[in-house]
């Protein structure tokens, strides 16, 4: 998908190049005096925001006041300012995922197509054909209309990949990374039963809670393999939410697997969330982690790991056949309905979703979303050379970790509970029969 | 009074272990916010080790923790402010026992305290947007009057029942007001009382974390939420939160040195009648 | 006494007004929504009873009511008679005491969200401090709030860790204030510890008692910061609890409707406990 996209990419870049000379001069100043609130949850691309946002302010003459809050109480937080009826905030970070479907849903969310359509308002070398269609696919509505409208640009994306220990792997198994998944879950215990307490096989998310949905459904996919699947319903429902489809054979396979390394984990593995399971992970305890891209650049920082130069990365390895598929998602840059200052909050979103500013905060998350990142040899240079090449390799064979539907975060949390049952025990394919006897009717 | 059903060696035994095992969690946060990254977690413990201050400095200079940090110090006091002025009247009336509706205002006191937090989060939220309240210390200050006024006024009414009456008639035949008599009299021989229960107060509202959520953006952001913030996705700073987590207890702890004597004679004067 | 023409009402209007706007709006308002299928968007439809039918009927409610009351119960439970014993242990102490209550009196002073960060660093099984001086002693610890059986009995453990100082402060403060009388008259009649404490102390401090228990019972029922920042409810909803509950049906899930009617069944529920506890004090509700 990558390579395909890259000649496509040259050859815009190149069309560009000729038409240097746009018909009318785009105006970064044509806000200027005005102050926005931009709201951002802590995260890499934020610190990389806050180094940069004074040359925002510097092009364009607009102040940008920064409203940064804990991922714990983000979507709460979010959802409090954009759904209110007084303007809160201008411009915010938004989930690429069921969020902002539900806040399109409730018509609080501003359709950006309108402003890109507009020269006056759009710099013409902003290029949105330099995001992957699956991207924009996630935050256009409605879903698979020919006239959908874009509410929320990409600037992050992250994939489920595999992180393994090099030194762990070594030791306890001769230096063979698993081939496939069968073969982790091998692994995984095999280190756990040698590890005496101190090593343990793997270190995941496991606390109750709609966090771990995104690596969860990656793992699921990986098990599901090459066959199609539609969304708004995912991988869950048979192209209709009339038909759940939880006990699906390869759906339990997938919990399983997802189950089978929190059973390799660590006895309190079941209270963790994902600061608790990388934390472990990079203290050096564990020899596999499977979690979102976005923690690779902090595993090679010394100041926040003690396994950095020491950490592998892998696409997920295959379930079945010679293709490990994960999922992805996003973090995205929306405007709230309910702003009096859209124009501006446009330029700002414009600006940081722009192809300078993509490269230099993606070297933060080592997930920049627009293409043309990954052929920049600055934003290659910024990243471990294994996890560019893992990466890459696995969002060839990724897809959208999202549901469309008000409430399936609750389903979320029924899926966590099935999956703590069969990491307790439970059979995985009775586990995922009660699970769907449980969510028969939910959707109808 | 002295029940000597346990011997003193006894009694320090209980005492040392309690204060042992109250303080401890509270050192080891302290701990790790002095080490580096690679001994805060090591195990078995590395007792031993040369103290980093960075991470308190950082903390402190986090965007928006010392204004957070003053945000709540705010809170505590205009909180406590409005508690007393308006607590403290009705205090002294709901302890003349001859009060129609007194029980029934009591109770409705207690409903106030005991109402879920949830059950304010949105209406106070939508009524606050409209009448800009929202995202103010005063209005937080307001807020917490559920929790703050219910305390107050059942701690400060058993405070002044302890009062003689006769210092009140006495002062009343001089002519003194009912407001005089309060403030200069009653107010005055409670005041050990009161201070405890201004100390129990800043506590709660300290530390209150739904209603804070719901109601503050960035300006009257509080620091309980600010400490929370160190949790940034695949970021997070261990050593930097457990100092922030230590720069918020300190001023709560600071009071319960200077004033735990206080907590204990205010709160024995209105125990028992 | 007062003169006839003097009426103290306006005494009360502050705090009457100030009560009023801040308990009367948010609960008509919340009642208003229990009737309804507000979602956060544009659905708002009046649902009837439908809303109290799922609350009162749904396995997934009866869990949660449950596991709170167990919660409340055995934490109120265990920090009353902890905090009384250290009461009475403290009180007879002479040296020292200032120094052993402020140490006391700390954990009240964090945070619940400060207290789960660090309770989740010291449960740690394998990187936790508290494991380890197990281990030292020759017995494996608990996985603590990692497994079913273990989760909620560690989340009352940290709870009296962090609320015990509450009833000790008070407690000890009653006892300071009893009158000296009773007890000399007992030690010269000859009592023993046991029937000074059960027929002196204990009906002496009865009120207080009642006092504290409301004030714990309500704070406990409503749980909420320390569940949330260690288990999120979890493992297999072993520590789901009233509180969380709403919190999701609102925040995670979008039915405030729903997520009213919760509170509003639960408030009913502490009213009536609230006035249960008022009854069993003598003096007429006057618990102070």
């Amino acid at each position: 998908m990558i390579t395909r996209i890259h000649g496509k990419l040259l050859a815009s870049a190149l069309a560009l190049a000729s038409v240097a000379a746009p018909a009318f001069a785009f105006d970064w100043k044509a806000q200027s005096g005005q102050e926005i609130i931009v709201m951002v949850s802590e995260n890499p691309w934020t610190n990389g925001l806050r180094e940069h946002v004074a040359e925002f302010e510097a092009q364009t003459g607009i102040k940008v006041n920064l409203a940064a809050f804990a991922e714990d109480l983000y979507g709460d937080r979010m959802n409090l300012a954009v759904r209110s009826t007084e303007p809160v905030v201008d411009a915010y970070m938004i989930p690429m995922d069921s969020a902002v479907f539900e806040q399109w849903s409730a018509d609080v969310v501003e359709p950006l197509s309108p402003y890109i359509a507009d020269a006056a308002k759009t710099d013409a070398g902003y290029d949105l054909e330099d995001y992957p269609a699956g991207f924009r696919a996630g935050a256009s509505f409605p879903v698979d209309d020919p006239a959908a409208q874009l509410y929320s640009i990409p600037i992050s994306f992250e994939t489920y990949i595999l992180f393994y220990n090099k030194e762990m792997v070594a030791k306890y198994l001769g230096g063979t990374v698993p081939a496939t998944m069968d073969d982790l879950m091998t692994a995984a215990a095999t280190v756990s039963a040698a590890g005496n307490g101190d090593d343990f096989g793997a270190s995941m998310r496991g606390k109750l809670s709609a966090e771990l949905v995104d690596t969860m459904t990656g793992i699921t996919f990986n098990a599901w393999g090459g066959d199609a699947i539609k969304l708004p319903e995912n991988v869950w429902f048979d192209g209709d939410w009339s038909k759940p489809r939880f006990n699906d054979p390869k759906i339990a396979k997938g919990l399983a697997y997802y189950a089978g390394l929190l059973k390799a984990g660590p006895p309190s593995v079941m209270s963790y969330g994902w600061e608790d399971a990388s934390r472990f992970f990079a203290d050096g305890h564990a020899a596999f982690f499977v979690d979102a891209s976005v923690f690779g650049p902090s595993f090679e920082n010394p100041e926040s790991s003690k396994v950095s130069g020491k950490v592998g990365y892998a696409p997920l390895p295959p379930a079945a056949g010679d293709i490990g598929y994960s999922g992805h998602w996003s973090w995205g840059m929306s405007i709230p309905k309910n702003s009096v200052k859209k124009d501006a909050a446009w330029l700002f979103v414009q600006w940081a979703t722009g192809k300078a500013m993509t490269t230099e905060f993606g070297k933060l998350t080592g997930g920049a979303p627009r293409l043309s990142s990954w052929a920049d040899e600055g934003y290659k240079a910024a990243l471990n050379p294994e996890y560019i090449t893992a990466v890459q390799t696995q969002m060839q064979n990724t897809r959208p970790t999202s549901v469309f539907r008000e409430g399936w975060s609750e389903v979320v949390l029924q899926i966590v509970d099935t999956i703590q049952q069969i990491a307790g025990g439970a059979d995985p394919q009775e586990a995922t029969n009660a699970l769907q006897d449980q969510l028969a009717g939910t959707f109808e | 009074m002295k029940p000597n059903f346990l011997s003193q060696f006894g009694r320090y035994t209980v005492a040392i272990t309690a204060a042992a095992v109250s303080f401890f969690p509270i050192l080891w946060i302290a701990m790790i916010a002095l080490k580096d990254r690679d001994d805060a977690f090591a195990m078995p413990p590395v007792w031993f080790f040369t103290p980093v201050w960075d991470h308190f400095v950082k903390a402190w200079s986090t965007s928006g923790f010392s204004g957070a940090f003053m945000n709540s110090v705010m809170v505590c006091v205009m909180g406590n402010l409005l508690a007393f002025a308006i607590g403290i009247p009705a205090a002294y009336l709901l302890n003349q026992r001859r009060v129609p509706g007194r029980k029934a205002i009591l109770v409705w006191l207690l409903i106030s305290y005991m109402l879920p937090e949830f059950l304010f989060v949105i209406p106070v939220y939508v009524l606050y947007q409209q009448i800009g309240l929202y995202d103010t210390v005063i209005g937080l200050a307001i807020i917490y009057q559920i929790f703050t006024l219910p305390f107050t006024i059942w701690l400060v009414r058993a405070f002044f029942a302890d009062v003689p009456a006769s210092l009140a008639e006495a002062a009343r035949l001089e002519g003194a007001t009912t407001w005089q008599i309060i403030w200069k009299i009653y107010v005055p021989i409670a005041a050990p009382g009161l201070a405890a229960t201004a100390i129990l107060n800043a506590i709660k509202m300290w530390n209150e974390l739904t209603i804070a959520l719901a109601l503050t953006f960035s300006d009257a952001q509080t620091v309980t939420l600010a400490v929370a913030g160190f949790r940034g996705y695949a970021s997070i700073d261990w050593g930097a939160m457990s100092a922030a987590s230590i720069i918020v207890i300190l001023p709560m702890a600071l009071f319960a040195i200077l004033a735990q004597r206080h907590i204990v004679q205010g709160l024995s004067l209105g125990s028992v009648k | 006494m007062q003169k006839k023409a003097f009426s103290p009402y306006w005494l009360l209007v502050p705090a009457l007004t100030v009560l009023a706007l801040n308990t009367f709006y948010p609960v008509i308002y919340s009642v208003y929504l229990s009737f309804t299928d507000w979602n956060w968007g544009k659905t708002s439809n009046f649902v009837g009873i439908k809303n109290f039918v799922t609350v009162l009927t749904k396995a997934q409610y009866r869990g949660a009511f449950l596991n709170t009351l167990v919660f409340a119960t055995s934490a109120v439970v265990i920090e009353t008679c902890l905090g009384l014993g250290l009461a009475l242990a403290i009180n007879g102490i002479t040296r020292g005491a200032g120094l052993i209550r402020t140490m006391l009196l700390m954990p009240l002073m964090v945070s619940g969200i400060a207290v789960s960060l660090v309770w989740k660093v010291l449960l740690d099984p394998t990187q936790g401090v508290i494991n380890y001086f197990l281990s030292l002693i020759g017995i494996e610890g608990p996985a603590w709030l990692g497994t079913v059986p273990s989760a909620m009995p560690s989340i009352i453990m940290i709870d009296t860790w962090w609320q015990t100082a509450f009833s000790f402060i008070i407690l000890s403060s009653a006892l300071k204030g009893l009158p000296a009388e009773p007890f000399e008259a007992a030690r010269l009649e000859g009592a023993s510890a046991w029937q000074t404490f059960r027929h002196i102390t204990l009906p002496m401090l009865k009120p207080v008692l009642i006092t504290v228990i409301i004030f714990r019972s309500v704070d406990t029922l409503k749980v909420f910061d320390i569940i949330f920042g260690t288990t999120g409810g979890g493992p297999m909803r072993a520590t789901e609890v009233v509180q969380t509950l709403a919190y999701q049906t609102a925040f995670k899930f979008h039915r405030f409707g729903e997520s009213a009617t919760i509170s509003v069944v639960f408030s009913l529920i502490i009213l009536v406990l609230c006035l249960a506890y008022l009854r069993l004090d003598t003096d007429e509700g006057d618990a102070s």
